[in-house]
């Protein structure tokens, strides 16, 4: 079994705020990314993956836990080492245009990273430029212009050549299609898809967007207030999603095809505030199936296959009663409760 | 159904330092009680301006030039002001896609939904705030007392959407216009939202025009989609027929593009030319695959095929009969 | 397969030169401004060899006589025709004027990146020496101007170079301030995390990354920044602090002439007066100008 590329363990991150109290963002999470891999972690606000992707890089520093990058523990290396590593792992943010610095020629933007890594002669930078441009299906003239001058789609290409030029092995990617336009959505994914194979990549896919994350990744995390709930591969947690927030989650996806029925597998109320976590399994306050259990203590993970996991008491439960009650989505509440 | 309110060829332009721009040209569409009609588009298409306009709430640089927008036997394009503001909130009702931007933030919520009362209706303040109690319950905020005392900024986004929506039915509008109502919220929190929206519609049996991106959206809550491209709507149809037979190259490229492939499906990848309005031709003539010389030289007309199903392309014809592939 | 780069429907951030005199003609303030800057920089480059009398030196003959077709605007208790140095003061109130505010700008530019970049995290020292710029501004800016100038000379002697000096220092917070606002919220931006990502160490992120982006506001400071330094250097000199009297300055001629006008010679005092007026005005109408170009916000 090949080692992974990226382990993180146990990472937490918690936002000090005023009076003691503080934003616990990522509460304890624990995966693996292995080489070509790309790995989902989705989730909605206060959810933490956006957190968590910075962490991983650490573009903030992690209050607890380790991230290991090629055996390396990233959190305890000095700025110097880092930055000798950065690299190997890039990112490629959510804002198409604000993530490029918007008084620099595009040819600087794409070329700095590699300038500054000093691992190709001066002499052969700009043609890896242009090589990146390419790449990324733009024209090789853009290296003299603006950002100001692309559409959204572009400018997100220009971030996604940047972050390659290094030939890193690690990519994490931000929402990287959320600020486009659905219409110029697919190309960016599927521009995405075919770089991963072509240059054998790793990705950590930070998303809300699951129709996104099934077209590019192999496996996916689910993430709720700062803990992850489920994870499996793709298909899988699709065809049949476990956990209840996966379950509600994706019968929240609204297909554009209405002969596809809407499942009504809905959680009551607001998402709570990381501030004011619930106690035991954050859920507990919105699921039909929460019991005393649930309040007392965060549930473990259980395996549920290879590859499967599933922090919820009753998953084993709610999935039986699937197969009684086929609805193509899970039952909202227990049977006959 | 006789429609409640009907759009005729509106124009709306632009006033920049270079000219005018066309942001509207020639819009004409009908909102029928108990249906929802979806307006889809992407950004720059014009689907906020067209809400705006229609309330009488577009601002230089921004004037609409010419066209009717009818309501009850009256043009509301160049009434007087006075009379739009009878209109405005209590026959036709908004909602908006920042719903925290369009609360003050500086007054409580039960502050601004009783001045909304009061605003059409002699309703004495301790009325006003029982009827807001009530109308924030219909939306689905439990303990309304507790959100009536709160400021805009302790209420999440949904919450704040559930707000602006209870606002658009104080006095039981017969129209309501909803631009995108699930901008920026979470997707559970999103279908919350649209179930909310859906029941109320049923329950009220209000006409409504929905703006929306998401080609889900329209599938799911609503009878009539309208695909809007730079400021022209390029095809009209049931929802039925739009999505399974679609004609207009647009509307194939926006459901492609939308489509949740199962495999790693690869989307047409086209030039994307900017959303432009042209000045002559097709204005999708830049990005379509089936542009031939005529479609730039001059902007076709919606033509009828079948049953309410309008489409605006000189190929409509070749593509409904299915021999080309868009 | 390519793709063609088009152009957005977003506002660029710097203006192109037609977009630039599109501009200019609709702002008739503006372009008034510019023509009295215009004037002003030629005037300081030329305005000596112009005038046909010397502007040092006291004439034999009639002193105070009122403007005539020689003298039109008149001549001075020294008999010095007051037209010729009305328009040869430019050059060395001009002079100060540009080169304090350039230092006052380099300075205040450095010093207010540093502060707004490195400060208001924890970052240790970087964070106290950040403080430490602010509460040396503060205390600069807590004195009023013009006092604090005639201090600052009055501590070095009068002439030009102290007055270069009063002025840069007091101008100096200013720049600050307005620099380390803008920096403030570039900081925040997503290119600059992205900078950090791509390997930038932070000094070079503050300099080469966030410094060009916070220029525009500085930049459109400088014009009134300019007005200003006319106006005190003007006032340092009526009050005999300011440049030596021989040089022709405006405000140095303006004190000169004063009590003439109580005794009817109006002549002495009002054209250098209007000259200074004026000239302070076109540099604000400008710099009200270039504001409102620069401003991406603004609708135009």
């Amino acid at each position: 079994m090949v080692a992974p590329l990226l382990t993180v363990s146990g990472l937490v991150k918690h936002f000090p705020m005023t009076r003691g109290h503080s934003v616990q963002a990522v509460n304890d999470i624990s995966f693996e990314i292995h080489r070509g891999e790309a790995l989902a972690l989705v989730g909605e606000s206060g959810s933490g993956k956006t957190t968590t992707g910075r962490c991983v890089l650490r573009l903030i520093e992690p209050t607890s836990g380790s991230v290991r990058f090629n055996g390396a523990d990233i959190v305890d290396m000095d700025q110097r080492a880092l930055r000798a590593i950065r690299p190997q792992m890039q990112m490629v943010f959510q804002e198409p245009f604000d993530s490029l610095n918007p008084r620099m020629r595009i040819g600087t933007i794409v070329e700095e990273p590699l300038k500054l890594a000093n691992i190709v002669p001066p002499g052969d930078r700009r043609d890896r430029v242009a090589e990146m441009l390419r790449l990324v299906r733009l024209d090789t003239d853009a290296i003299n212009r603006y950002p100001h001058q692309f559409s959204a789609g572009q400018q997100q290409r220009i971030g996604i050549a940047r972050a390659l030029i290094t030939g890193p092995q690690l990519v994490v990617l931000d929402e990287p299609t959320s600020a486009l336009d659905v219409s110029v959505r697919a190309e960016v994914l599927d521009l995405l898809s075919d770089l991963q194979e072509e240059l054998g990549l790793a990705y950590l896919f930070i998303s809300h967007d699951l129709t996104a994350v099934r077209r590019v990744c192999d496996r996916v995390a689910i993430m709720y207030l700062g803990r992850i709930v489920e994870t499996g591969e793709t298909e899988a947690i699709f065809e049949q999603p476990l956990h209840p927030y996966s379950r509600a989650l994706l019968s929240s996806v609204l297909y554009p095809d209405p002969n596809r029925k809407l499942t009504r597998f809905t959680l009551e109320g607001e998402i709570p505030s990381p501030i004011n976590l619930p106690r035991g399994c954050h859920l507990n306050q919105r699921c039909s199936w929460s019991e005393p259990r649930c309040v007392e203590a965060y549930p473990p993970t259980e395996r549920y296959g290879p590859g499967r996991e599933v922090s919820c008491y009753r998953a084993r439960e709610m999935a039986e009663q699937d197969a009684v009650v086929p609805d193509g989505g899970g039952t909202d509440a227990p049977a006959g409760a | 159904m006789a429609a409640l309110l009907e759009v005729e060829d509106l124009q709306v332009s632009y006033r920049a330092d270079r000219g005018d721009l066309a942001i509207l040209n020639g819009v004409s569409l009908r909102v029928s009680p108990g249906e929802t009609i979806g307006v889809v588009g992407e950004s720059g298409s014009g689907k906020t301006v067209l809400v705006r306009a229609i309330l009488g709430l577009l601002e230089a640089p921004f004037s609409a030039d010419s066209g009717t927008i009818q309501f009850q036997g009256k043009n509301l394009l160049g009434m007087r002001e006075r009379d739009l503001a009878k209109i405005r909130g209590r026959e036709i009702s908004m909602t908006t896609p920042e719903p925290r931007k369009h609360l003050n933030p500086l007054i409580t919520i039960g502050r601004q939904m009783v001045s909304i009362i009061q605003a059409h209706a002699k309703v004495p303040r301790k009325e006003a705030i029982d009827q807001s109690a009530e109308l924030l319950r219909s939306v689905g905020i439990p303990d309304p007392a507790l959100r009536l005392a709160s400021y805009p900024h302790e209420l999440s986004g949904g919450m704040c959407q559930r707000v602006i929506i209870a606002m658009a039915l104080a006095h039981n509008s017969k129209i309501l216009l909803i631009d995108e109502p699930t901008a920026g919220l979470d997707v559970t929190i999103a279908r919350q939202i649209l179930d909310l929206i859906g029941d109320l519609v049923r329950q009220r049996q209000v006409a409504v025009l929905l703006v929306s991106r998401d080609l889900g959206v329209v599938a799911h809550y609503c009878q009539q989609v309208a695909v809007m491209y730079a400021g022209r709507i390029v095809e009209q149809a049931s929802v039925s027929s739009f999505f399974h037979q679609p004609i207009h190259p647009y509307s194939t490229q926006l459901l492609r593009a939308a489509a949740a492939a199962r495999d790693r499906g690869h989307a047409e990848t086209r030039a994307t030319a900017p959303l432009l309005p042209a000045d002559r031709g097709c204005a999708y003539a830049g990005r379509c695959a089936l542009a031939q010389p005529a479609c730039r030289e001059t902007a076709p007309a919606l033509e009828v095929h079948g049953a309410g199903h309008l489409v605006r392309c000189w190929r409509s014809h070749e593509l409904a009969r299915g021999g080309v592939a868009a | 397969m390519a793709t063609t780069p088009g152009s957005v429907i977003t506002i660029a951030e710097v203006g192109a030169f037609d977009e630039f005199v599109r501009f200019a003609r609709r702002r008739p303030s503006f372009m008034v401004g510019m023509t009295i800057v215009a004037i002003s920089l030629f005037l300081a480059l030329f305005g000596p060899y112009i005038g046909t009398y010397p502007t040092e030196t006291a004439l034999p003959g009639d002193t105070l006589q009122p403007p005539s077709w020689n003298h039109p605007f008149g001549t001075d208790v020294s008999n010095m025709d007051i037209f010729s140095r009305v328009i040869a003061a430019p050059r060395i109130d001009l002079t100060i004027a540009l080169v304090s505010t350039a230092i006052a700008f380099i300075g205040g530019v450095l010093l207010g990146v540093i502060s707004g970049y490195f400060g208001g995290g924890g970052k240790g020292i970087a964070r106290y020496v950040s403080e430490g710029i602010m509460r040396g501004s503060d205390i600069i800016q807590a004195f009023p101007v013009f006092i604090f100038a005639l201090a600052l000379v009055g501590f070095r002697g009068p002439g030009a170079e102290n007055v270069i000096a009063a002025l840069a220092f007091l101008n100096i917070p200013y720049f600050l301030r307005i620099t380390r606002s803008a920096v403030l919220q570039i900081r925040e931006r997503p290119f600059v995390e992205a900078a950090r990502c791509a390997g930038n160490s932070e000094w070079r992120i503050a300099f080469v990354h966030v410094l060009p982006n916070a220029l525009t506001p500085p930049l459109a400071n400088i014009s009134p920044t300019i007005g200003f330094s006319i106006l005190l250097t003007s006032g340092l000199s009526f009050v005999g602090a300011g440049v030596p009297v021989p040089t022709p300055e405006w405000g140095s001629m303006i004190a000169i002439g004063a009590p003439n006008m109580m005794t009817g010679q109006w002549w002495t005092a009002l054209f250098p007066g209007i000259a200074l007026g004026v000239t302070i005005l076109g540099y604000g109408l400008m710099g009200a100008g270039l504001n409102d170009f620069l401003d991406p916000t603004k609708k135009r």
